[in-house]
């Protein structure tokens, strides 16, 4: 039996504003296993940008539970959220949040500098990874001289960084046409089958369900079912309501 | 070397951390400076722009104080000087010299207006002949006072063959010294009176020696010193806020990328810190030129011996103080405020 990696517990977000209340979530109960590629899918402002940043450890629920590996993450302190972050755990988002002052180079190693590599190893680790990304000429490269894909691609190298078991990839196609979506796609498909990296990942390209394991639909901040690609056995989701 | 890596799989527990180094945050805050140089050197202009005006208003309240001061006692110096000398030859001859002198260079100056008079009057009798009344009552005039002249020459004589010729000579230089030394002292005087409006009584005031940092500070003073230091303040706290809010989005990236917050902190002091030490310089810099180039306008070159040089380097190191300590508090209160934000809200915070 594989061990779980993300596993989340009544995972309640209610935004406040002002008087009036936003549920994003209510009542999230998933479970993620080691080597997986999910897929999460729901229609627009259904939450899934919120799940993410749960599980992710990017925010804090209002009400439930987020485990990383088995341990709690609201038990962490400042320092293990931010190796958490660091070493565990790899971002893509639709926005590609680079610097954007940075060269691809600098982007890739960053987060190797926080990990504590010296600039020789992160800079010989930033080359290779960005080779697997294809940009292995575009080292020095400032993110307004690449594309949108090309940036999505320094993203992915980034997220990559210290080898994390779990990458969380909200809307990585979001921004990009079809095809180069679909090789961010790809990548991340070689990624998880090759290196065994668990995926996240949330695109609005029904292409990606062929690459998934398992889809977890999402509508109104609930769980509305999950589908296991490889069976197609369609199993129902936890409608949730009698966790905390 | 990537593979030994994955081992991360096997199911450790969650590890705490590293805390960088103080050197890698002085050199990744000076690669962010040198990545970003231009847009850094637009923070720093304001800065240098601010400080200069601060710098500028408290050297040149300075520099005032100083000449109304400095000026004011070299005149009683003189006076004082002039003083013992009358009561080393006798008080009686002194004046008696003195005032001769003074009548002799009365005379010469009428004798000159007359002169200047006469060779006018020379000129239009070639074309009107008639003029000839005045030109002779003129030149009656001239050689009434050339008698004098010699008449007056011949009292100082006498004056100086009682008390010495060598001390009458001293005692007339250093006569006319001071009174060279009071018309440029209210030369001086009007300049700074015309610039500094109701401070009438300020130059008796300022007699004392100015000690320290706020002697003779008057409530015009305190009043552009405040003014100067409010408009620095927002001046800077206005770049700085811009600057650091226009990167709470790299800010959230860097902590989902795993940085500590108190490494976010201290990457922001030390760049503020550059940014705030170098811009203060200069604007210091900038400040004193233009508070030279402005006493020297409007009180000319020759008060430059009454320049407060100790008290400009007091100045100049108040304000290198405000100006550094001003732009880390204005950079880090954001860059904290940023960094201890969930990662999502600081990537949501757009300006
Ligand atoms: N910071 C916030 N403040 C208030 N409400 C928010 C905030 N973030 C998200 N929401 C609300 O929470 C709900 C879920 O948002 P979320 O971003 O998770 O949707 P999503 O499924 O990712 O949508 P999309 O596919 O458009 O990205 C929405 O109704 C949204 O308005
Ligand atoms: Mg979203």
């Amino acid at each position: 039996m594989k061990q779980s990696i993300v596993r989340t517990r009544g995972v309640t977000k209610i935004y406040k504003m002002g008087d009036i209340e936003v549920h994003a979530l209510r009542g999230i109960d998933l479970e993620v296993t080691t080597g997986e590629y999910v897929s999460i899918m729901g229609p627009s402002g259904s939450g899934k940008s919120t799940i993410f940043n749960m599980i992710g450890a990017l925010d804090k629920p209002t009400v439930g539970k987020v485990y990383i590996e088995e341990v709690d993450v609201a038990q962490l302190d400042a320092y293990e959220l931010a190796w958490l972050r660091c070493r565990k755990i790899g971002y893509i988002f639709q926005t590609f949040n680079i610097i954007p002052v940075m060269t691809a180079l600098e982007n890739v190693t960053l987060p190797m500098t926080f990990a504590g590599l010296t600039t020789d190893e992160s800079r010989d680790k930033g080359a290779v990874l960005l080779e697997l990304v294809g940009l292995g000429d575009r080292l020095d490269h400032k993110p307004f001289e690449l594309s949108g894909g090309q940036q999505q691609r320094v993203a992915v190298a980034r997220a990559l960084a210290n080898d994390p078991t779990l990458i969380l990839a909200d809307e990585p196609t979001g921004n990009l046409d079809l095809a180069t979506g679909r090789e961010i796609i790809d990548l991340l498909k070689k990624l998880n089958e090759e290196r065994g990296v668990t995926v996240i990942s949330n695109t609005h390209d029904h292409k990606m369900v062929s690459v998934s394991d398992r889809i977890v639909r999402i509508q109104d901040g609930q769980i509305e079912r999950i589908e296991d690609t490889s069976d197609l056995n369609i199993t129902l989701g936890s409608i949730d309501g009698e966790t905390e | 070397m990537v593979d030994e890596m994955f081992d991360g799989e096997s199911g450790q527990k969650i590890g705490k951390q590293i805390v960088l180094p103080m050197r890698k945050a002085i050199e990744i805050s000076f690669k962010s400076l040198k990545i970003r140089f231009w847009r850094s050197m637009i923070t720093v202009s304001s800065i240098i722009l601010a400080i200069a005006f601060l710098s500028q208003i408290l050297i040149g309240s300075s520099i005032i104080r100083s000449l109304k001061g400095g000026s004011k006692r070299s005149v009683e110096a003189r006076v004082a000087a002039m003083k013992a000398m009358k009561a080393a030859i006798g008080v009686d001859d002194s004046e008696e010299l003195i005032a001769l002198n003074r009548d002799l260079r009365n005379l010469d100056a009428r004798i000159e207006v007359l002169k200047e008079e006469l060779s006018e009057a020379a000129q239009t009798e070639v074309e009107e002949p008639e003029g000839d009344e005045t030109g002779k009552t003129g030149s009656d005039a001239l050689a009434a006072l050339e008698r004098r002249v010699i008449d007056l020459h011949a009292q100082i004589k006498a004056v100086e063959d009682k008390i010495g010729a060598e001390a009458g000579a001293e005692l007339i230089a250093s006569n006319n010294l001071l009174i060279e030394e009071r018309n440029r002292h209210d030369v001086l005087k009007m300049a700074l009176e015309g610039g500094g409006g109701e401070s009438k009584e300020a130059v008796g005031s300022a007699s004392d020696a100015p000690q320290g940092f706020f002697a003779g500070f008057e409530a015009r003073d305190y009043w552009l010193v405040s003014i100067a230091l409010i408009v620095c303040f927002v001046g800077i706290v206005n770049a700085m806020l811009m600057s650091v809010t226009e990167r709470f989005r790299e800010i959230g990236t860097m902590k989902c990328l795993g940085a500590l917050d108190s490494f976010i902190v201290k990457l922001f002091v030390l760049e503020s810190m550059f940014q705030g030490s170098l811009g203060t310089f200069m604007g210091i810099i900038l400040g004193v030129v233009l508070s030279i180039l402005r006493a020297w306008w409007l009180y000319g070159s020759d008060n430059f011996r009454f320049f407060p040089w100790s008290g400009m380097l007091a100045c100049m190191a108040l304000s290198q103080a405000v100006g550094t300590l001003l732009t880390i508090v204005a950079a880090t209160f954001p860059a904290r405020a940023a960094a201890r934000m969930q990662p999502v809200d600081a990537l949501r915070a757009e300006q």
